[in-house]
């Protein structure tokens, strides 16, 4: 018997793999986890390191002034230079990767982003870790995908998984990890990824676990509601929370918008404005620069003075929103989380005054405040409350946590109809799909569309007489039956091919096993041309769940044409 | 940021995968390496700065700027978080700036995970007893005293127990919760032996749980081993004072007076047992007159003590009542039956002064009342 050396199987095994994508994929999703969970941990800590050395305790204050600056003009110069896809939080790139570049990043750019975002989060510039994290992630999945063969499709396929495993290890939030990918990444929470984009979070997750250990990002007293009055403030809190995102939101579009105007020559000294103004801040309130961990868990445990958290919050949204839109690379995940810890501590801090024995400490508020601006900015309401919850492990939140973030999201979308990072690829020139959008096609259902005055052909029926009804109704399909047992259905080319046209029955034509495409009334509109198109046919039954052979309308590809705006009403009656 | 981006290379599924896997291992190890390097170093200047801090922090506590000490120890506290010396002294220092909603919920978060927890049960029982839980507040005592002392060397545990039980019957005191102090001294005691500042601590407190006689035999076994120990003999002397031995705290008093013959406090005693040895009318060995020469000052003085504070009619009544008895010229024999009736009087004054006056607290009167208490016993 031939024994294979361990080399000979491991080719032999990838060669398999090559052939089957399927199973590469969830090889390539546990490959994924490990690599990019153990990438963004080096980016964390290494980004920590850094800004530790960059601010010592008890440093001068003139470091706060000049460090951003520096950092800026650095990160700047290198994403001018070398990394122009670099700039900017990193979800919308990954976004166009998906959507417009077949799931495409370069190695160059997930090393620019590793590069450029450590030296200007080091240097206090206020933007978030989390945003470039998902977009590394991404990169790295999308690069393996690339060598390991797999198609374009399995490319694409692969940058959620890419995405999961970043923001598991960059938030300790496996769960949220998933979800944001699925929700905010795809947009589809039934995305046929899940799978894989589970596989990738939790081995990201046991990477970080095995490195750090199990601590989560923030820890919070135990809160709890303290008398039901509370939901009222929390309510309102969903309303500041809301109308602080679009305040963020509409500032860092505006100004965006004000540095795309200027001349792209000056594109690598763009970033310096937010690094001056982040230092000139900071100069006054260390708490503004960077993404300010520490300070929110500070609030968290409900230690702080109003003054100083509604000032912050109101700094944090203007420094985030200039270092953002004058191009510094970094995310706006972690500003969300502190610009929303802030607003809550000063909600609570007036509750608490207010109603001292009614309501929970502010730093309860703080905590639903970060779920608020997540939701309410990042627009992804589901996330954010899994989010929260997995950063605090406090299940006692989570009602009040969705009572506000659903207000938030609300306000945030009735006040700014763009999300984010919609907005922000609209800038660029791209039209990403939008979950709305998305849900708008997916909201028409075969039944708002069908006609339900089906008459299906008697199965005695000669095939002539069928032929003939068949070129008045201008179709190539017809049904074979009574309305309450649907034989089949039959199409012009096979009745073109009967012998003896006038002497044969339909019942001789139609196949009766019941095999013939059909829809359902409460399936969507693209699953019925999808069937149309697998069956070569320009109209289906539609039949009813309870009983395949009942029909309760007929749908046909004029009536699509119609649904989504294609077609006039009354060309669509015509025959064709 | 390029929306459309680079031109996109077509995949190439002849890759050479075993080296790619090869190579995928290499930077897999690498990295590992990397984060390894990179974890230890952060940690250890994490953990670094947090001492740093939490040293602070302590510091600022014992110098009481306990706000101070909270912005310290909260920090060191969010940096290094499983550090158990950490999460209670920043409970201690919330408790002493008076944050007793943040240090309730951070020492919960403690007992939720070490409920058995010596120092945090102690803790915990300082906040109970700031917030006025005084039951909650004794049953984490009782928990600190049976629990578990971890980061505290063995031999050092009986010691903080002891110290949490003296705690515990400091309150238990203050409540004048007798029956449960008389139950924590006996328990103290077993434990005290051989400590001599505790055990006359012990000896005081059975005073105030009621039990004199216990604290006597305490103070005996101190003077027994100690025949120079002037507190003791100064506590016994109390102690008898307590149970109406005058004869005997007299001569615990001139002991200790003897070995400390500058001791004003135990002069004061002296000259308090001497004015009460000329007062008493109860011990056996004086005669009839002498003993109705005594019932009639302290008649006196107790109608000077009601006069000198109430005007009510039924004072002036019994004043007047008084004073026609003392005016009465004695007969040449007197009999005990005389004084008893003297006393009887006294003793209606001396309720009367409490029931309009309240409880007597001059220093002069302490005679007199003290006196007056024996005789109600009597």
């Amino acid at each position: 018997m031939e024994v294979s050396s361990p080399r000979s199987a491991i080719r032999r095994w990838t060669e398999q793999l090559k052939n089957r994508e399927d199973q590469l994929t969830v090889v390539l999703s546990l490959m994924i986890g490990v690599l990019v969970g153990l990438t963004v941990v080096a980016f964390i800590l290494l980004t920590g390191r850094l800004a530790a050395q960059m601010y010592p305790a008890g440093g001068a204050a003139w470091r706060r002034v000049v460090i951003p600056v520096i950092g800026a003009l650095i990160s700047g110069f290198l994403l001018f230079r070398y990394f122009p896809d670099a700039r900017g939080s990193g979800i919308p790139q990954t976004k166009f990767a998906i959507y417009i570049n077949d799931g495409y990043i370069s190695l160059k750019t997930v090393l620019g982003k590793f590069l450029c975002c450590s030296t200007s989060l080091a240097s206090g510039i206020a933007l978030g870790r989390e945003g470039p994290s998902v977009q590394i992630g991404a990169g790295i999945a999308s690069v393996l995908g690339r060598r390991f063969g797999l198609s374009k499709e399995g490319v694409k396929a692969l940058v959620p998984v890419g995405c999961s495993a970043a923001l598991a290890a960059a938030f300790n939030t496996p769960i949220a990890a998933v979800l944001f990918s699925l929700e905010e990444i795809l947009g589809n929470l039934h995305a046929p990824v899940l799978g894989t984009v589970v596989i990738s979070s939790a081995t990201s997750w046991i990477v970080l676990h095995l490195l750090l250990g199990d601590e989560p990002l923030f820890h919070v007293p135990a809160y709890r509601l303290v008398h039901p009055m509370e939901f009222g403030i929390y309510a309102v809190l969903g309303v500041v929370g809301g109308l602080g995102s679009v305040c963020f939101v509409k500032l860092l579009l505006k100004l965006r918008t004000l540095f795309m105007r200027l001349p792209k020559s000056t594109q690598w000294i763009q970033p310096v404005a937010g690094g001056l103004l982040v230092g000139l801040l900071g100069w006054f309130m260390p708490e503004v620069l960077g993404v300010g961990y520490d300070y929110v868990e500070q609030v968290l445990g409900g230690d702080f003075p109003l003054k100083t958290v509604a000032l912050l919050a109101a700094l944090k949204i203007v420094a985030t929103a200039t270092c953002y839109s004058s191009g510094n690379a970094g995310g706006i995940f972690g500003p969300a989380l502190f610009i929303g810890a802030m607003l809550g501590g000063a909600v609570g801090s007036v509750a608490h005054w207010m109603f001292p024995h009614q309501t929970a400490g502010p730093g309860a508020y703080a905590l639903i405040g970060m779920g608020t601006a997540f939701a309410g900015i990042v627009r992804t309401p589901l996330t954010s409350v899994i989010m929260i919850f997995e950063l605090t492990r406090d299940y006692s939140i989570i009602v009040p946590l969705m009572l506000s973030n659903l207000i938030s999201f609300f306000i945030s979308y009735r006040l700014q109809r763009e999300p984010i990072y919609e907005a922000l690829a609209l800038q660029e020139g791209v039209y990403l799909p939008t979950g709305e959008s998305r849900r708008e096609l997916e909201e028409i259902r075969v039944g708002d569309v069908m006609e339900s005055t089906a008459a299906p052909f008697p199965a005695d029926m000669d095939v002539t007489t069928a032929r003939a009804r068949l070129q008045e109704m201008g179709r190539n399909v017809g049904l074979v039956g009574e309305l309450n047992w649907l034989s089949g259905i039959v199409n012009a080319q096979q009745l073109d091919e009967v012998a003896n046209p006038s002497e044969t029955k339909l019942s001789q034509v139609v196949n009766h096993d019941g095999s013939f495409p059909y829809v359902h009334p409460d399936h969507p509109l693209s699953l019925a041309l999808e069937r149309m198109g697998a069956a070569a046919a320009d109209a289906l039954p539609v039949v009813s769940r309870a009983n395949r052979r009942r029909v309760q309308g007929v749908i046909t590809m004029a009536d699509i044409l119609v649904a989504y705006g294609v077609k006039q009403q009354e060309a669509a009656k015509k025959p064709t | 940021m390029s929306a459309a981006g680079p031109s996109i290379p077509t995949n190439s599924p002849g890759a050479p995968t075993l080296a790619l896997l090869i190579l995928v291992a290499i930077i897999t190890g690498s990295l590992w390496g990397l984060d390894l390097f990179l974890a230890r170093t952060d940690r250890e200047a994490v953990q670094n700065q947090a001492n740093g801090l939490y040293t602070q922090g302590v510091l600022l506590l014992k110098q009481g700027q306990p706000l101070q000490a909270v912005d310290r120890l909260r920090r060191a506290n969010s940096l290094v978080r499983d550090n158990r010396a950490f999460q209670l002294d920043y409970v201690a220092a919330l408790v002493a700036a008076r944050k007793f909603d943040e240090a309730d919920a951070s020492i919960k978060v403690v007992l939720e995970t070490e409920p058995n927890n010596g120092p945090a049960n102690l803790l915990s029982a300082r906040l109970m007893l700031q917030e006025g839980h005084l039951q909650d507040a004794e049953s984490h005592y009782h928990r600190a005293i049976y629990g578990a002392w971890p980061d505290t060397p063995p031999n050092q545990a009986p010691a903080h127990r002891l110290a949490v039980r003296l705690e515990l019957v400091d309150l238990l005191a203050a409540r004048a919760d007798k029956a449960e102090l008389l139950a924590e001294l006996l328990a103290l005691e077993s434990d005290a032996q051989g400590k001599t500042a505790t055990l006359k601590q012990i000896a005081d407190l059975y005073r105030v749980a009621g039990s004199p006689a216990r604290g006597a035999n305490v103070y005996r076994e101190l003077i027994q081993s100690n025949p120079d120990d002037i507190d003791a003999y100064a506590g016994l002397g109390g102690d008898e004072m307590a149970l109406g031995d005058y004869r005997s705290a007299l001569t615990a008093f001139l002991n200790a007076n003897r070995r400390s013959p500058g001791n004003r406090m135990i002069q004061r005693d002296i000259g308090l047992l001497n004015a009460m040895a000329i007062l008493d009318p109860t011990p056996r060995r004086i005669s009839s007159n002498e003993k109705f020469a005594r019932s009639n000052e302290i008649l006196k003085l107790t109608r000077d003590a009601l006069q000198a504070c109430s005007t009510t009619d039924e004072a002036k009544r019994l004043v007047e009542d008084c004073d026609k008895v003392l005016a009465k010229k004695a007969p040449p024999h007197v009999t005990n039956e005389l004084a008893e009736a003297r006393l009887a009087l006294a003793e209606q004054l001396w309720q009367a002064r409490i029931k309009t006056c309240g409880p007597s607290t001059s220093e002069p009167e302490h005679a007199l009342r003290l006196i007056m208490t024996k005789l109600a016993h009597s």
